[in-house]
């Protein structure tokens, strides 16, 4: 076996073990499956993996594993499929209304927002991750924040004294 | 609240936030990585997939090998004397589908690297077996029938899921004697085609 090549890979895996796990624990309930394909996928293509940018390429590729996944779960197991497909539920006690605002915005919004906040990518980042441009991760990133200031109103009154027309006006970082 | 406030109190929803993770000097992790370095799904120019294909060659050798003798006794028989179902045939055998699988992505360089390629028309679906007449071998052998045999006492015969029918058309790659399945091999379509052609120049 190349040794340099194992190196690096588990020079990599130093990098993006820990957050692969809590990437795709946050999105499917099979995460040990996917991360094991995923990990596959890293090694056969360690030259390909961006030096400037290793854990949004890694998040990216987990994703593509997780849709693979999904497809399979459905294609196998169409009755119980959801049982599987659905990923684990924010607590809804620790902010009950925000929880709610995300749980109704769409599946790409709740993506982008997670990316951002849960993940703490900045845009460029999870320009990788989606693979689109950063500029279109930026506008995605503003539209999907807009979308759960919105959410968000009608579960709960601005608190008072607040000015209004300022929500949202700022570009998220 | 601007937006590092919200980025904070929807970060105080991720239901990942305090729990513990696998680290890399773990058991687990380090199973995990033993499993992913050996494994036989590596790009071509990789040095272990060196190792694999010639394990793979003499793997395909053996089974062309296997055909070529039958070939070779049946010819030995006289094509006069031969009866219509004595085809060369080659057997495989389809992957478990109680089996929990994991898949990895779909890639024509995946495709690629497997050592038996064919194109064939279901002829019969019986008795835990399934028989295809070869209408094109991509790659790894000759045989003009291949029989895919479902392990255990599984009552359906299929390939992700989707059962194997009668008269329709299939393309199917395998390694070590075994059909490879998430994709790779399945009932004939345009798109399946085109992957199998640029994977084995058609």
């Amino acid at each position: 076996m190349d040794l340099t090549r194992e190196q690096r890979f588990t020079d990599l895996l130093g990098e993006v073990y820990a957050p692969l796990q809590h990437f795709l624990r946050r999105r499917t309930s099979d995460s040990e499956d996917v991360l094991s394909d995923t990990l596959l996928v890293l090694w056969r293509r360690l030259d390909d993996v961006p030096p400037e940018a290793p854990l949004p390429w890694a998040y990216g590729v987990a994703r593509g594993c997780l849709q693979n996944h999904r497809r399979s779960v459905e294609r196998r197991w169409k009755l119980v499929r959801r049982l599987a497909l659905e990923p684990p539920a924010p607590p809804p006690e620790e902010d009950p209304a925000l929880a709610e605002a995300f749980a109704a915005l769409p599946a790409a919004d709740r993506e982008v927002l997670r990316l951002w906040a849960w993940e703490q990518l900045p845009p460029r980042e999870i320009a990788v991750v989606l693979g689109i441009s950063p500029n279109a991760a930026s506008i995605r990133l503003h539209r999907s924040t807009a979308k759960l200031r919105k959410q968000l109103a009608r579960k709960e009154p601005p608190p008072s004294g607040q000015e209004p027309g300022r929500q949202g006006q700022e570009a998220p970082r | 609240m601007n937006d590092d406030e919200l980025r904070t109190r929807l970060a105080r929803l991720d239901p990942q936030a305090n729990v513990p993770f696998a680290s890399l000097t773990s058991r687990l992790a380090q199973d995990l990585l033993e499993r992913t370095m050996t494994s036989t799904l590596t790009s071509p120019e990789r040095p272990t997939e060196r190792r694999t294909r010639r394990l793979l060659v003499v793997t395909t050798a053996a089974a062309v090998a296997a055909v070529g003798v039958t070939a070779a006794i049946l010819t030995s028989q006289g094509a006069d004397t031969l009866p219509a179902q004595k085809k060369t045939t080659l057997a495989l055998t389809l992957p478990d589908p109680n089996a929990m699988s994991s898949c990895i992505m779909f890639d024509v360089a995946i495709l690629k690297g497997f050592p038996v390629a064919f194109a064939g028309t279901v002829t019969a679906v019986a008795d835990g077996t399934v028989s295809l007449d070869v209408t094109k071998w991509y790659v790894g052998g000759s045989a003009q029938v291949v029989t895919l045999t479902t392990p255990g006492d599984t009552q359906s015969i299929s390939l992700d899921g989707v059962s194997f029918e009668k008269d329709k058309d299939y393309l199917v790659t395998a390694s070590d004697g075994a059909v490879t399945s998430c994709g790779f091999s399945g009932e004939a379509s345009p798109t399946l085609e085109q992957a199998f052609d640029e994977a084995f120049g058609g």
